[in-house]
This record gives C-alpha cells, structure tokens and sequence, in this order.
C-alpha cells in the first residue's frame, strides 16, 4: 500500500472511521500475529494478543504522530502484551508451549519442529533475558531488518546487534546437547 | 579496518548471508585471519541449524480465521467521539496536562508550594494582632482611628495602581518616556507616608510604607523625559521587594480583620 494511502487511511481511523482502521489493519494483522506467536508459540494466545493489541492501537491512535511506520508501532504493541503474555505465564508456574490441538496441520514443518527439537529450543528461547529473547525472534524469527527491530525495541542497530549477538550464544550454550556440531 | 568487536557482531549477518558485497567481504577476510571468529561462526551456523528459521504461522491460517478477528476486533472498537474545536485557552490549559509526568508533577509541586507560602504568612498576619494586640497594634480597627485606616487603604491603593502602570508601560529603547503623572503621583504619596509614619501602625504597615517610599523616592526624582534604563532601574526594584505582593497581602488582611470587626459588631 502507498504511505500517501496508509497516512489518509490512519487519519480517517483517528477520526473514529472502524473501516478504515480494518483496511489498516488488514495489511499488517499477518505480520503482527507472527510476532506474537513468535513469543508464545500458540495460536489461540496469539490471536488474543493480537486481538488486544488492535483494540490497543485504535484507543492509542489518536496519539500516533507517525514518528514511526504504522507497522513498526503495531508490532512493538504486540510485542509488549506478547511479553506481558509470557510473563504471566512464567509467574503462575506453567508455560503454555503448542498445544497440539491448538495448531493447525504444517505439511512443510521442518523435522526438527516435529520432534522434541521444538520444545527444547521454546524453553531455551524463554530462558533468555527479555531484550535479547526479543531481539532472537524479531530478527532471526520473524526476519525484520535490524532496524526495524531497533524501532520496535527503542534501541539503536549496534545495540540490536550486541544482544542478537549474545543471545545466540547463550542459546547454542543451552542448546549444545542438541547436536554436537554446535559448539 | 574494523576492530574485532565490531565484526563479530555482523557476524550473524555474515553467516545468515545479509551483509552487501562489501562488508561480507570484509568480515570474510577477518574471519579468514581470526581464529575466535572463525569458531564463533561453525557456533553460529550450527546454532541457525537448530534454531527455526524464518517462520509465518499466520500463512496457514485459512481466510475465514482472519475475517473473524477483524469482526471481533471491529465490535469491540470502542466509537470515538468527533474532534470539536475549542478555544485556544482551553488548549492551552489542557496542554499543561498533556506535559511529560514529571514536568507535571514539578509544576504542581510548585504550584502547591505557592499556595502553602501564601496561605501560611496570611494566617500568620491574620492572626499577628490576636495574638500580639499590646506589640503590634493593627492600623485599623485596633487603633480606634478610622480616619488613619481609611487614609491607608488609599494610601496602598494608589501606591499599587502606580506600580502596575509602571510595570505595564511598554518601553521601547532610544524612545524617552514620560513620566511626569508618575512623578505628581509620587510625590503626592510620600507627603501621604511622612503623615502615615506618625501614626500607630502594625509592623507590616510600616515595613511596607518603608520599602514603598523607596521606589516613590526614585520616582519623585525622575526627569521630565526618563529613559528606558532609569525606568528599569525602577522596575527591578519594585520586583526585587515583591511590593505588590505585598500590598496584595496587606489589602487581603486588612480586608479580613475589617470584616470581622463588622461581624463582630452586630
């Protein structure tokens, strides 16, 4: 979509007009919902957080000055319920991992992920601190430029960097038993 | 040449094959010569085999999963109320609260503070001739002169409308300014405070026609045609003093001890 198209659909939608916040949002609900599912890894979850989170962002969008993309600002909503999602979780004692009758069938999941490769990289991923957990799946899972993780995040490239970079490492460190090319 | 610091963090650019020509090739040849950073890479590349790639879950969801969030999502938009527009006062006002907290929360604590100041030296002159009458004797009612009273709420009066207007004149540097009335006025009032010293009046009252005498002295004695930095002069005395805010208070206390008098009389 145009940013001309995307800038007159935000001030319709600031305005009160629910059509033109739905058109906005249909062109970023799939990338926001990965995001989410990035962090809790459960469609159901996913769908909640981002369900909230469009409800969220049309209360907030009367405050949105378009100092970042509508879609930077989206994410970076989601990614804070998804955040407070997990956190609950943990605090209560259980985290919910994929439940199997939750998620739909993927023919082309890799064979790891049907194993039990999946659960023990989850667990890895949430064990990391916040930031560099954030960071792992923004850039490497959900594949966004360091600098819309930068965006997201509040947080400059070099500092994307430096927690990718550290992230990584405590995940191969965790994950060493794994397969043994890892060192 | 880039240090080692900075390339191995585009080390995982390097491997998940991200970096442009040139900075591939430059971490290429780091890597090529660094030892740490060759091993840090197999960790890396190793690490990307286990870890999914880039994923899209939300790819697999069928159409009708989304029409039904955005359905949800619409019934649930709460309707927002049109912009009006309001005046410019109002939006200013409202602008205050729309500061950052803490400048928020620093102008109120100011604003507070203020408050308690004034309220504080009002009760505390309010209550100074109840609690002291044989020290300070109030200048009015206490006195049993009502003409004294009388002669210095006009005093203060005039004195207060004097230094408005001079705080109000606009002044533009290089023009001479005109200070003739404020000169006749002036000299008027001191005449009025050598008659007011004489009387018994409270402390305040003194100090006040004291520090009034000052600015009215220098008044007295501008020229027929005073420029702009002998009336600043003047200005930053009258602001130095506080000496409408001083009279403000002794209007305020006078105000009150007269109207309880009145109350008490019936």
């Amino acid at each position: 979509m145009p940013a001309a198209d995307e800038r007159q659909l935000i001030r319709q939608a600031q305005e009160g007009n629910h059509a033109a916040y739905r058109t906005l949002v249909e062109q970023h609900m799939k990338q926001a919902y990965n995001v989410a599912f990035g962090f809790v890894h459960d469609h159901e979850s996913a769908r909640d957080i981002l369900q909230e989170a469009l409800i969220n962002a049309y209360e907030a969008l009367p405050g949105f000055r378009g100092d970042a993309q509508f879609g930077t600002w989206l994410h970076r909503i989601v990614m804070n319920l998804a955040l407070n999602h997990v956190r609950a979780l943990s605090a209560r004692g259980r985290r919910e991992t994929s439940g199997s009758a939750d998620i739909p069938d993927v023919q082309d999941e890799p064979a790891f992920l049907r194993s039990d490769h999946r659960e023990h990289v989850e667990r890895a991923l949430h064990e990391l601190p916040t930031l560099q957990r954030a960071v792992v799946i923004l850039r490497h899972l959900e594949g966004l430029s360091t600098r819309q993780v930068g965006d997201i995040l509040h947080c400059s490239e070099g500092t994307v960097k430096t927690h990718l970079f550290r992230g990584l490492r405590k995940l191969r460190k965790r994950l060493a038993y794994l397969q043994g090319e890892i060192a | 040449m880039k240090g080692h610091r900075a390339i191995r963090l585009m080390l995982y650019e390097y491997v998940a094959g991200t970096l442009d020509d040139n900075r591939h090739m430059l971490v290429q040849r780091h890597v090529d010569n660094c030892p740490q950073c060759a091993k840090e890479c197999a960790g890396i590349r190793g690490m990307l085999e286990v870890l999914p790639g880039q994923t899209d879950p939300a790819a697999d969801l069928p159409p009708a999963f989304w029409e039904e969030l955005l359905n949800d999502v619409t019934a649930r938009l709460p309707a927002r109320r049109r912009r009006i527009a309001v005046p410019a006062w109002i939006a200013e006002w409202w602008g205050f609260f729309s500061l950052p907290r803490h400048q928020a929360i620093a102008g109120l604590a100011t604003l507070l503070a203020l408050v308690a100041i004034i309220a504080g030296t009002w009760l505390t002159l309010r209550h100074e001739p109840v609690l002291e009458p044989a020290v300070v004797a109030p200048a009015t009612s206490s006195s049993g002169q009502p003409a004294v009273d009388a002669r210095l709420k006009k005093y203060l009066r005039t004195s207060k409308a004097l230094l408005v207007e001079l705080n109000n004149m606009p002044l533009r540097e290089g023009d001479p300014i005109d200070l003739s009335l404020e000169r006749t006025t002036s000299r008027a009032l001191l005449h009025e405070a050598r008659y007011l010293k004489t009387q018994p009046l409270d402390g305040m009252s003194a100090a006040l026609i004291a520090d009034l005498e000052k600015i009215q002295t220098a008044l007295a004695n501008t020229r027929d045609q005073e420029e702009v930095p002998g009336v600043q002069l003047i200005r930053g005395g009258i602001q130095d003093e506080n000496l409408l805010f001083k009279i403000r208070i002794a209007e305020t206390v006078f105000s009150s001890i007269e109207g309880r008098t009145r109350h008490g009389d019936r």
